[in-house]
C-alpha cells in the first residue's frame, strides 16, 4: 500500500448531522468534520464534508458509508410504486400482517398502511407444501397478465413473495425469470433472497420494503460514487448493513433492505472495539442524541443479534444488531400534567423548533434547557451546527411553564427534569438486560452521542453500573465505527421441514453449501480469499416449543463430541435467558446459519500524542454547576488537553466539539491510555 | 401537600416511574421465564403491585381486559383468610375463583404480601392463564354447564407459607392438569415475577421511606383521579343506554342473550348498570362481578385516559351496577370459559350508549373480538393435535377515518400460516380480506378476514366460539351494521352450509374446509354523507362491492373507469335519504 492512498474515510449520514472520520494509516492521524445533513440531496451533505475536511479524494483507498436514506424513504412514504406478486388467496397477508394491536386502550389506533396497495397485490396460480413440494407449477401466463397490470398502472418495483418459498424457491425463482426476461426494467425483489425464512408476513413484508426502497437506493448510491469518483476516487466504497457488516455498494443497490437498521449499528460496533481495546467483554452502548438514545448489550465481546424488527411498523426479517431505541434525548420536553404532576417526553422538541434555549421558537422546556440552567452546558460555546444558546430563554420557559406552576425555584425545577428524564433512561437500560437474562451491573457503560456523557454517570449510578467511558470524539462515534467493520454475508436455510431431522452428514453437506455460498459472495465483492473466514450457527429448540435460540458452531468437522457440546451451550443459554432449561428434552434443529466475514484492515484506537511538556491539568476554568448537593464550583477541562494517566475528581466537567461530559461530585475521572474517559461511579448511597 | 411527610413534585414523578418499571419488570421476567405460549405471546396475563389496601399502584396488563382486575383477587383471599392479620412474610397465595376475580378457572393469580419490618406494606402479584386445569375437554368448551366441566378451582390456597413451599399443593395441581410440566413451569415463572415485584417495591421504600412512600402513592393515585375526572367532565350529563345480544348460550341455540348498558353521567359520576342484560343461562356464557367491573374500567379508560398506565385513581368515579340474577353476575357452579363474549359485546354496548354524548370520543362496534376456534385430531403417530386460533376482524368506523381491518384487541399475534402448515394437517386456500363486510358509513367499519382450512387428515373436529351473528357489529350516529362472523363448511364438491356461531367437537372430513369468516366493524355516521371519491376508491381495491356502492352508499360508478356519475348519484342518494328519514336504515339488521 503506497502511501498516497493510505486513507480510508467513514461517512455517517444521519436526520441532523453527516459526520465524516478520516484515518490515515500512514501517520495514524484522524480527523473528523460534522456538516448538518442535507435532506434534499444528501449527497450534498457527504460533499461539504470532504469539504470541509479539505480532502483530496484520490489519497483514499477505502470508503465505509452508513445512511439513513432507506428509512427516510419509508418515514416519507416516497418509495417506488410497488407491486407483489404472491401466492393466489394470499393477496392480502401483507395487509393483514400480525393482527397486533400493540396501543391497548387507543380506540383510534391505525395499523401501518401496506406500502403496496390492494390493487397491486396480485395472486399467481401456484403453490409450494410446507415441505418444499410442487404442489402447482407457476402458470406463466399468470405472471405475464399480472405483470402487465402492474406496469400498465405505472408500477416500477415488484416484490415476489409465494408461500412457502424458503422450503424450495423454485416457484419463486420462476416468476422472478419470467419478470427479468418479459419486464426487464422491472426492479424485481425476491423474497427468499433478502430473508429465507419461515413466516409468510414477514419475508413478504421484507421483500416488498426491499422493492420500494430499491429504485431510490439504487439512483442515490449511483450519485454517491459517480460524485466521489468525479473527485479522483478510485476505490471501493462499502455500505453498513444492520448485520453490522458491510457490503459492496452495487450490491447494496440490490438488497437496501439489509440497509434499514444499520443507523445505529456503527455506535454498537464502535462499542465492540472499544471493548476489545479496554479488555471489558461485557458493555452496554448507549448513544443519546437531541430525540432518541439508542441502546445495545455486547456480551463477551459480541453484540446481541437480533433476526427481526421493524421499520416504522413495518417487519423486516433479516440478520442485524439487537437495538433498543428509546424516544428520549436532549430535546425531550417537560411538562405539567393536572396541577401537580412533572413529566418529561415522551414528546420532543426536536431540532427545529428545538429546545427553547436554541431561540428557533421552541416554547416548551426540554432536557438541554435544564442542562444549560445548572451550568452544565456552557451558553458561551455554540452546539455543532454553530446553533448558539440563550440562558434567558431556557430560564423563562422552565419559570413559566414547571417552576412557577409547582412553586419550585427554577434551579430545582431544573435538577428535576433532568433527574427524572435520567431515570426513565436507567430503566429502559435495565429492561433491555434483564429481557435477555442479564443483570446490568455486570456491565459498563459505553457513553457517546452528543447528549449521552452529560446523562449516563447519573444513569450508571441509577441501575448499579460501576464504570462509564467516554470514547474519543462521542460527537462522531458512529463514523469511526465504520472503519472498524468486516464485510459479511449472512446466508440461512430452514432445515426442519419436512418432519425429519438432518443427520451428521446431511447437515455438514448444508453447512458447505452456505458457507460456498457465502464465501462466493464476498468473492464477488472484491474479498480476498484468504480474508475470508465463517462463521456457523444452529437455530435450536426444545422440541414442541415455538421460539429458537441461535447457538454458534465451533469450528471443525461435525460430529458427536461437537453436537453435544452445543446442546450443552443450547441448555446453559436457555437457562440464562429463561431461568430454566430441560436438558433432558429433545432438542430440534430449526435453521441452520453462516456468516461469512471477510475481514478489513481496522484503523485501531486513536492514541492521543503528548501535548504539553509540563503535564499539568489545568482547568481552562473554574465555573460554578448546580448538583443536588448545591451550586459547586466546578472545573472545566478541555479534552484535548487531557492526557492518558490524568485523574480528575468530581465536579468537573470535560468539553469538546459535539459533547460535553459530566464528572459529578464523588464520581472520579481517569483517562486510559487511549484518551478514554474512564468515570468511575461511586456506590448508591 | 404540606407536612413532614410532603413530598416534591419531582419525588412523587420519581415514585410513579419506579413503579411502572417494577410492574414492567415482572412482565419481563414472567414472559421470558413462563413455559407457554399463551402467557409469552398471546399476552394472557396481568402483573402489578397493589398497596396494603389492594389499591393498584402500577400495573402492566398483556391485554387491556384485565385493567385493574387484580385488586378482587387480594380481597378475595383477605376475606377467606379472615382478615390482613393473618398474612405471613414469604407467603403466597393462588386463587382462580371465577365466580370472584377471574375470567376462568385457567387464569391464576399468585399473591405476594410484602411486608417491611413486620408490617404488611403492599402487594405483588402475577396472574397468568394457565393451559390446562383438568376438565372435560380442556379449555373451548362451548357448552359446559358446570365449572366442573372447565376445571379446578384453586381458592386462596397458600402455595408458600412464610417463604416455605407446600409440595402438596404441588403435587394436587400436577395430577389434575394434563400438561403438568407446563403448569408448573408457569408457577415458577410467576412466583419469579411476584418476587422481582416484591424487591422493587421495598427497593422503592427503602430509598423514600415508608410514610414518604405513601404519601407520594396517594399523589399518584390523586393525580391519575384529577386525569380522569377532567376527562370524565367533557361527557354532558345524562343517561345514555344502547345493546346488542350474544347469539346464544351454546346449549339453547334459538334464545339470543341480551346484552344492555345504562350509563348515567352525572356531574363527577360515571355508573354502568347492565341490568337489562340477559339472565343466568343453562350454558357457560357468564362473567363474574369483579371482571364485568375489569371491562367497564377498561372502556371508562379507553374513553378518557387512554395513554396512561393504568392506577386505581382512574376509576374512582366509576360505579358498575350489576342486578343479581344476570350473566354478568355469575354463581357456582355456572360454567364461565366463554363468558368474554357477553364482555365483548358489553365493551360496544358502552361505547355505542355514549356515542351521542362524545362523538369524537368513540369508534362503531368491533368486529366482537374474541373468536376462539381450536382444530382437534391426531397425528399419524397417533399423538394428539390441537391447532389454537383467534382472527381479527374489522373495527368500526373512527370519526376522522375508516375502522382498521383485520385486527386482533391487543398485542398478540396470530400464526402464520407457514406454520399452521408445518405443524398440523391442514392446508390453507385462502387468507383474505371479507369484502363488503364493513358496515357501511361516512366512515366505513373495517373489514374483517375469510380463512379457509382444508383438512387433510381423517378423524378431525373443531371447538369454535364466532358469536355475534344474530346481532352483528351495529353502526353509529347513522352509520350501518356490518355482517356477523360466520363459520361455513365447503364440501370437496363445492357445497356450502353456514354453521351455528357455537360448535363443540364438530367432526370434519379430509377434503372438507373449514372457513372462519369474521364480522367488520359497525360504520361511523350515515353512508350517504361518504365521498363518492372515496366509495370508488373502496371498489378500485374490491373492499366495496358495485352493488353495495349503489344500494348502501347510493354512489353509481361507471364500471368502465371506475369514475363517478354525478348525477345518477345525487338521484341515488336522495332516494336513500328520504327512506332514511322514515327510519329505516339499509343495512342494520335490528337486534331481536
Amino acid at each position: 500500500m503506497t502511501d498516497k492512498k493510505s486513507k480510508r474515510l467513514g461517512i455517517d449520514v444521519g436526520g441532523t448531522y453527516t459526520d465524516l472520520v478520516l484515518f490515515d494509516e500512514a501517520s495514524k492521524d484522524m480527523r473528523m468534520a460534522k456538516t448538518p445533513s442535507t435532506p434534499g440531496n444528501l449527497v450534498e451533505g457527504v460533499i461539504n464534508g470532504v469539504m470541509a475536511l479539505d480532502l483530496d479524494m484520490s489519497t483514499v483507498q477505502l470508503v465505509v458509508h452508513g445512511t439513513t436514506m432507506g428509512v427516510n424513504t419509508v418515514i416519507q412514504q416516497n418509495g417506488a410504486k410497488t407491486g407483489l406478486l404472491t401466492t393466489a388467496g394470499f393477496e392480502d397477508v401483507l395487509e393483514i400482517g400480525t393482527m397486533s394491536k400493540p396501543e391497548m386502550y387507543n380506540l383510534f389506533y391505525r395499523k401501518p398502511r401496506p406500502l403496496v396497495s390492494r390493487e397491486h397485490r396480485l395472486g399467481i396460480a401456484e403453490r409450494m407444501t410446507y415441505e418444499g413440494e410442487v404442489l402447482a407449477a407457476v402458470d406463466a401466463e399468470d405472471v405475464r397478465t399480472q405483470a402487465q397490470r402492474l406496469v400498465d398502472d405505472g408500477v416500477t418495483a415488484v416484490a415476489v413473495a409465494t408461500l412457502h418459498s424458503y422450503a424450495n424457491p423454485e416457484n419463486e425463482i420462476e416468476i422472478a425469470r419470467i419478470l427479468k426476461e418479459e419486464f426487464p426494467d422491472l426492479n424485481v425483489s425476491v423474497s427468499h433472497e433478502i430473508s429465507n425464512l419461515r413466516r409468510e408476513f414477514e419475508r413478504t413484508s421484507t421483500a416488498v420494503l426491499n422493492a420500494y426502497i430499491a429504485p431510490p437506493a439504487r439512483e442515490y448510491f449511483e450519485h454517491l460514487r459517480s460524485e466521489l469518483y468525479s473527485r479522483g476516487f478510485d476505490g471501493a466504497v462499502f455500505i453498513m448493513k444492520s448485520n453490522g457488516g458491510v457490503m459492496e455498494v452495487l450490491t447494496a443497490s440490490r438488497t437496501p433492505a439489509h440497509t434499514l437498521l444499520s443507523g445505529p449499528v456503527a455506535g454498537s460496533i464502535a462499542g465492540k472495539t472499544l471493548s476489545a481495546v479496554t479488555a471489558k467483554p461485557n458493555v452496554i452502548t448507549f448513544d443519546m442524541g437531541g430525540t432518541s438514545c439508542d441502546i445495545s448489550v455486547i456480551l463477551e465481546g459480541e453484540p446481541e443479534a437480533a433476526f427481526e424488527s421493524q421499520v416504522e411498523g413495518y417487519p423486516i426479517m433479516t440478520p442485524m444488531v439487537r437495538i433498543t431505541y428509546l424516544g428520549a434525548g436532549g430535546g425531550s420536553i417537560a411538562k405539567i400534567i393536572g396541577e401537580r404532576s412533572l413529566r418529561v417526553g415522551p414528546e420532543s422538541a426536536g431540532a427545529d423548533p428545538g429546545p427553547a434555549c436554541y431561540n428557533l421558537g421552541g416554547e416548551h422546556p426540554t432536557v438541554t434547557d435544564a442542562n444549560l440552567i445548572l451550568g452544565r452546558l456552557d451558553p458561551r460555546s455554540a452546539l455543532a451546527g454553530g446553533i448558539a444558546l440563550d440562558s434567558d430563554l431556557a430560564a423563562a420557559a422552565i419559570k413559566k411553564h414547571i417552576a412557577d406552576r409547582l412553586g419550585m425555584s427554577v434551579k430545582d425545577a431544573a435538577l428535576g427534569i433532568v433527574e427524572i428524564g435520567c431515570v426513565k433512561m436507567a430503566y429502559a437500560i435495565r429492561e433491555v438486560t434483564i429481557e435477555q437474562g442479564l443483570d446490568p451491573r455486570d456491565f459498563t457503560l459505553i457513553s457517546f452521542g452528543g447528549a449521552g456523557p452529560m446523562h449516563t454517570p447519573f444513569i450508571a449510578a441509577m441501575v448499579g453500573i460501576r464504570q462509564v467511558i467516554v470514547p474519543w470524539s462521542p460527537g462522531t462515534l458512529c463514523g469511526w465505527g465504520m472503519l472498524n467493520t468486516d464485510l459479511r454475508h449472512d446466508v440461512v436455510q430452514v432445515v426442519d421441514y419436512g418432519g425429519r431431522q438432518l443427520n451428521q452428514s446431511e447437515l455438514a453437506d448444508l453447512f458447505d453449501r452456505l458457507e460456498a455460498q457465502g464465501r462466493s459472495t464476498l468473492i464477488e465483492q472484491g474479498v480476498d480469499a484468504n480474508q475470508l473466514r465463517t462463521n456457523r450457527s444452529i437455530d435450536m429448540r426444545y422440541k414442541g416449543q415455538e421460539h429458537t435460540l441461535t447457538i454458534p458452531l465451533a469450528s471443525g468437522p461435525i460430529d458427536d463430541e461437537m453436537l453435544s457440546n452445543l446442546r450443552l451451550l443450547y441448555n446453559q443459554t436457555h437457562e440464562r435467558k429463561y431461568a430454566h432449561a430441560s436438558p433432558d428434552e429433545p432438542v430440534e434443529f430449526v435453521n441452520i446459519r453462516v456468516e461469512a466475514v471477510g475481514e478489513l484492515d481496522k484503523p485501531g484506537l486513536f492514541v492521543p500524542k503528548a501535548m504539553s511538556a509540563n503535564g499539568a491539568t489545568a482547568a481552562v476554568e473554574t465555573r460554578q454547576v448546580t448538583f443536588k448537593e448545591g451550586d459547586l464550583p466546578t472545573g472545566v477541562y478541555s479534552r484535548e488537553q487531557l492526557e492518558p494517566g490524568m485523574e480528575i475528581d468530581g465536579p468537573a466537567i470535560v468539553t469538546e466539539v459535539g459533547a460535553t461530559t459530566l464528572v459529578p461530585p464523588e464520581f472520579a475521572l481517569s483517562v486510559d491510555d487511549y484518551g478514554n474517559l474512564i468515570i468511575d461511579v461511586p456506590e448508591a448511597g | 401537600m404540606n407536612g413532614p411527610d410532603a413530598l416534591d413534585p419531582v419525588s412523587i414523578e420519581i415514585v410513579r416511574n419506579a413503579l411502572i418499571s417494577a410492574a414492567v419488570e415482572m412482565s419481563i421476567v414472567l414472559k421470558r421465564t413462563a413455559y407457554n405460549y399463551i402467557i409469552n405471546e398471546g399476552q394472557d396475563f396481568s402483573v402489578g403491585l397493589f398497596n396494603e389496601l389492594g389499591e393498584t399502584l402500577a400495573q402492566a396488563p398483556g391485554l387491556p381486559e384485565f385493567v385493574c382486575d387484580i385488586p378482587s383477587a387480594i380481597h378475595s383471599i383477605i376475606d377467606d383468610i379472615g382478615g390482613i392479620g393473618r398474612f405471613e412474610d414469604g407467603d403466597i397465595y393462588l386463587t382462580n375463583d371465577p365466580y370472584a376475580n377471574t375470567f376462568h378457572v385457567h387464569d391464576v393469580n399468585l399473591i405476594k404480601p410484602v411486608f417491611l419490618a413486620g408490617a404488611l406494606i403492599g402487594f405483588s402479584c402475577a396472574r397468568a392463564h394457565w393451559h390446562d386445569l383438568g376438565g372435560a375437554s380442556g379449555a373451548g368448551s362451548m357448552q359446559a354447564t358446570e365449572v366442573f366441566q372447565e376445571g379446578v378451582i384453586l381458592r386462596s390456597v397458600r402455595l408458600y407459607r412464610a417463604g416455605e413451599l407446600n409440595e402438596d399443593i404441588l403435587r394436587i395441581i400436577r395430577e389434575n392438569t394434563r400438561l403438568p410440566d407446563g403448569v408448573l413451569g408457569d408457577i415458577r415463572a410467576q412466583v419469579g415475577a411476584c418476587k422481582i415485584g416484591e424487591q422493587r417495591y421495598l427497593e422503592i421504600v427503602e430509598r423514600f421511606g415508608i410514610s414518604r412512600f405513601q404519601a407520594a402513592c396517594q399523589q399518584i393515585l390523586e393525580s391519575g383521579e384529577q386525569q380522569a375526572r377532567e376527562a370524565l367532565a367533557r361527557i354532558p350529563n345524562g343517561i345514555y343506554e344502547a345493546e346488542t345480544c350474544l347469539d346464544n348460550d351454546g346449549i339453547d341455540l334459538d334464545r339470543p342473550l341480551p346484552v344492555k348498558a345504562l350509563v348515567t353521567v352525572e356531574d363527577d359520576r360515571i355508573d354502568i348498570d347492565v341490568g337489562g342484560s340477559a339472565a343466568w343461562c343453562a350454558g357457560p356464557m357468564h362473567a363474574n362481578k369483579n371482571t364485568t367491573t375489569s371491562i367497564c374500567r377498561m372502556v371508562f379508560k379507553m374513553l378518557t385516559t387512554p395513554t396512561e398506565p393504568a392506577n386505581e385513581g382512574h376509576f374512582r368515579m366509576v360505579s358498575v351496577t350489576i342486578p343479581d340474577e344476570c350473566i354478568f353476575n355469575a354463581k357456582r357452579p355456572q360454567g364461565t370459559w366463554p363468558g368474554f363474549f357477553a364482555l365483548e359485546a358489553l365493551i360496544d354496548v358502552i361505547k355505542r350508549a355514549l356515542a351521542d354524548a362524545i362523538p369524537e370520543r368513540v369508534n362503531a362496534d368491533d368486529y366482537g373480538k374474541c373468536t376462539p376456534a381450536h382444530i382437534k385430531g391426531s397425528y399419524p403417530d397417533g399423538s394428539i393435535f390441537f391447532l389454537a386460533d383467534t382472527e381479527g376482524g374489522g373495527w368500526g368506523g373512527k370519526p376522522f377515518e375508516d375502522g382498521e381491518n383485520a385486527m386482533l384487541f391487543g398485542d398478540v399475534r396470530i400464526t402464520p400460516v407457514e406454520l399452521l402448515e408445518s405443524k398440523y394437517p391442514v392446508r390453507l386456500t385462502q387468507y383474505r380480506l371479507r369484502p363488503d363486510s364493513g358496515g357501511p358509513g361516512r366512515w366505513r367499519g373495517g373489514l374483517g378476514v375469510i380463512k379457509d382450512y382444508l383438512c387433510l387428515a381423517a378423524g378431525m373436529n373443531f371447538n369454535a366460539g364466532l358469536d355475534r351473528q344474530v346481532c352483528p357489529p351495529q353502526g353509529v350516529l347513522g352509520g350501518g351494521s356490518a355482517p356477523g362472523n360466520r363459520i361455513v363448511i365447503k364440501d370437496a364438491d363445492g357445497a356450502e352450509r353456514v354453521l351455528p356461531s357455537k360448535v363443540t367437537d364438530y367432526p370434519v372430513a379430509p377434503g372438507q374446509t373449514i372457513s372462519f369468516q369474521t364480522a367488520g366493524g359497525g360504520g361511523y355516521a350515515s353512508p350517504s354523507q361518504r365521498d363518492p371519491e372515496r366509495v370508488a376508491h373502496d371498489v378500485r381495491l374490491g373492499l366495496v362491492s358495485l352493488r353495495q356502492a349503489r344500494l348502501v352508499y347510493g354512489v353509481a360508478i361507471d364500471e368502465a373507469d371506475n369514475s363517478v356519475r354525478l348525477n345518477e348519484t345525487k338521484e341515488l342518494r336522495d332516494s336513500l335519504n328520504a327512506i332514511q328519514e322514515n327510519g329505516s336504515l339499509p343495512q342494520s339488521a335490528a337486534c331481536t
